[in-house]
């Protein structure tokens, strides 16, 4: 077994929040592999050119007749690509050199997350115009998702859902050194729409709630709320459009997704009135992950009634580059990408590009490890901070550490910090 | 007899052939989604220095400071992407704990470069009564203070950071007054 098959196969055992399915059905459609490196072929057999992967594991083989010269190219173990990973077969073959071959780069996205793919297009159209040729790959973005992926050799980086990497131990175990984050991206409010006599979310409670698609954002986002929040509900696997149907004729209790800006489903449904946006209320305890949005009528006229707000939280996402643990060949290549990506951010930030894009700072910190040569060039790129900067960062970390995080006294404190920092005289 | 049975044993491994044929023939679905084709010259993430003050622009600050119009354009025209304006109704006067709170966090995600989720915490803040959260709701779209922050990419908002600021100089912050004239400057 490989390293990359070890990955997922430890990634497989670890589901989100216990609420994923064990098995990863959904791996990437889009199977074309994007470097050499690859499982160990059985003797006499040579990896095929497309790996064809079933429940995780590849199951197909050719002949060594068909390409003799190409299992010539298996070299020395790559023991650089060991870290993180506990479980790993030493004896595995994986070529020394492992970098986007020519066939371009793979980003990873979530096809029933309409914002991600749009972010996805937007992110491949602007590398091919700074010269990085790529293609998006469309697939779950779970911890198992992301480990099918590895084992297909299918991506090289991914549009993933934060919350559901960080919340969850086990994902974190397998993914905090080996998919540094590039660039944290916006979140997107995560709305839970039910009957109008549902008035509370605890309500949901043993019932069955629609999570969207196995192993898409949705589901891995709802898990990792749900979990945060203490409410055990049925999760129901299908597509948006599916449950808001179900859920009308009163076969599921509520509906989550994350993609509601994306997604013309939502944006129809519930003009009879007889639904509502369920409040989530942010609490401390969801500060690392999440942060407040306030959705209107303006937002949902169907849903939220034309005087009120619906408080929720936006789940974080994140550009992540895949088995890229630190001082690996993967990571050398992921740096390339990420500098085309930078250099070349400001393509991002025109009329037909994805608004959220304008909401980016390349520069904002993540609470997940971030791909060394990213930081490298944040920091190259950005002035110099003065002692008044370092003096309001600093008395932020401190109010951050805190238990609790940052309280109300706190405020007035950090606010000073700000002033005497920002002054008056720009 | 014999070919009878050689015809009926050559017929099942046929089928038993194709049947594993099949079942492991490569999937290979294309599932690519198309990436859109850009046309626009390659740009650089430029960072912007802070604008020198001239004899001409100082007058034009002291002016500014004298008299602080309001800004026509209305913040809200822009994408909200979720979030609302604070409403202009609210007593800024004994922000809540929870306010206060929000602040402060929204205060620790700027310092960190979460300039998204500051903007998120500093609205709940100032819909809550909290005056100095929309001042520094004005910093978080303010396009000099994202510069010295370091932020690479963002560009701010100088419509929206005149309205934070102009709206907070309303609940009574003088420093917001000085904000706003500094972006009449820069322009």
């Amino acid at each position: 077994m490989t390293v990359a098959a070890t990955t997922a196969a430890v990634a497989q055992t670890a589901p989100v929040n216990g609420a994923e399915p064990a098995a990863m059905p959904g791996a990437p459609v889009e199977i074309k592999p994007t470097r050499s490196a690859g499982p160990k072929a059985p003797a006499g057999m040579v990896r095929y050119g497309h790996p064809v992967v079933r429940d995780g594991k590849v199951i197909l083989w050719h002949g060594a007749w068909r390409d003799r010269l190409k299992s010539k190219d298996s070299g020395q173990i790559d023991k650089s690509q060991a870290s993180g990973a506990k479980v790993l077969d030493q004896s595995a073959a994986v070529p020394a050199s492992i970098k986007p071959s020519s066939n371009g780069f793979a980003l990873l996205a979530d096809p029933n997350d309409g914002c991600a793919s749009r972010l996805a297009s937007d992110f491949v159209a602007a590398m091919q115009a700074g010269g990085s040729e790529g293609k998006v790959v469309a697939g779950g973005v779970s911890a198992a998702a992301l480990g099918a992926a590895v084992n297909a050799d299918s991506a090289d980086l991914a549009i993933a859902p934060l919350d559901a990497l960080v919340a969850d131990p086990q994902a974190s175990a397998v993914w905090r050194e080996r998919a540094p984050y590039i660039a944290k991206l916006s979140g997107e409010p995560i709305e839970i729409v039910a009957a109008r006599d549902v008035a509370d979310l605890r309500q949901l409670a043993g019932r069955e709630v629609g999570f969207g698609v196995a192993n898409s954002a949705d589901a891995v986002s709802a898990a990792a709320l749900f979990n945060a929040l203490g409410v055990a509900p049925r999760p129901a696997y299908e597509p948006l459009a599916d449950a808001l149907n179900d859920l009308a004729a009163g076969r599921l209790a509520a509906v989550v997704t994350v993609d509601g800006r994306c997604a013309p489903p939502l944006a129809q449904f519930g003009a009879d009135k007889r639904f509502h946006e369920l409040a989530v209320h942010w609490t401390p305890a969801m500060r690392s992950i999440y942060a407040p949005v306030r959705l209107t009528a303006k937002d949902r006229p169907n849903l939220i009634d034309a005087t009120e707000g619906v408080d929720t939280v936006a789940a974080p996402r994140a550009l992540i580059a895949l088995d890229a643990a630190p001082g690996s060949p993967r990571a050398e290549a992921a740096a390339a990408l990420t500098k085309t990506f930078f250099q070349g951010f400001d393509r991002l930030l025109v009329p037909d590009k994805d608004g959220a894009w304008r909401d980016v700072n390349l520069a904002a910190e993540a609470p997940w490890p971030r791909l060394r040569a990213a930081q490298e060039w944040i920091d190259a790129a950005r002035p110099a901070s003065d002692a008044s900067l370092q003096s309001f960062r600093a008395a932020a970390r401190g109010a951050d550490s805190a238990d609790g995080g940052p309280a109300a006294q706190d405020s007035d404190r950090l606010y000073d910090s700000l002033m005497q920092w920002r002054g008056t005289d720009q | 007899m014999p070919i009878l049975l050689k015809s009926v044993a050559g017929l099942f491994a046929g089928v038993a052939v194709g049947a594993l044929s099949l079942a492991y023939w490569p999937q290979t679905q294309p599932a690519i989604v198309a990436a859109r084709p850009v046309v626009e010259q390659p740009q650089g993430v430029v960072q912007s220095a802070p604008p020198a003050l001239e004899k001409s622009a100082l007058d034009k600050l002291a002016l500014a400071l004298r008299d602080i119009q309001p800004n026509a354009e209305s913040a809200a025209s822009g994408p909200t992407r979720g979030l609302t304006l604070s409403p202009t109704n609210v007593d800024f006067n004994a922000p809540s704990e929870d306010a206060r709170r929000f602040r402060a966090q929204g205060l620790v995600a700027l310092a960190g470069g979460d300039v998204a989720a500051a903007r998120a915490f500093l609205e709940r803040a100032a819909d809550a009564g909290d005056a100095r959260a929309l001042l520094v709701l004005g910093d978080a779209y303010d396009p000099a203070t994202l510069t010295r922050l370091g932020a690479v990419g963002l560009k701010g908002d100088s419509s929206r950071a005149r309205d934070y600021y102009k709206r907070a100089s309303d609940a009574g912050l003088a420093a917001a007054r000085q904000r706003i004239a500094a972006i009449e400057v820069s322009q």
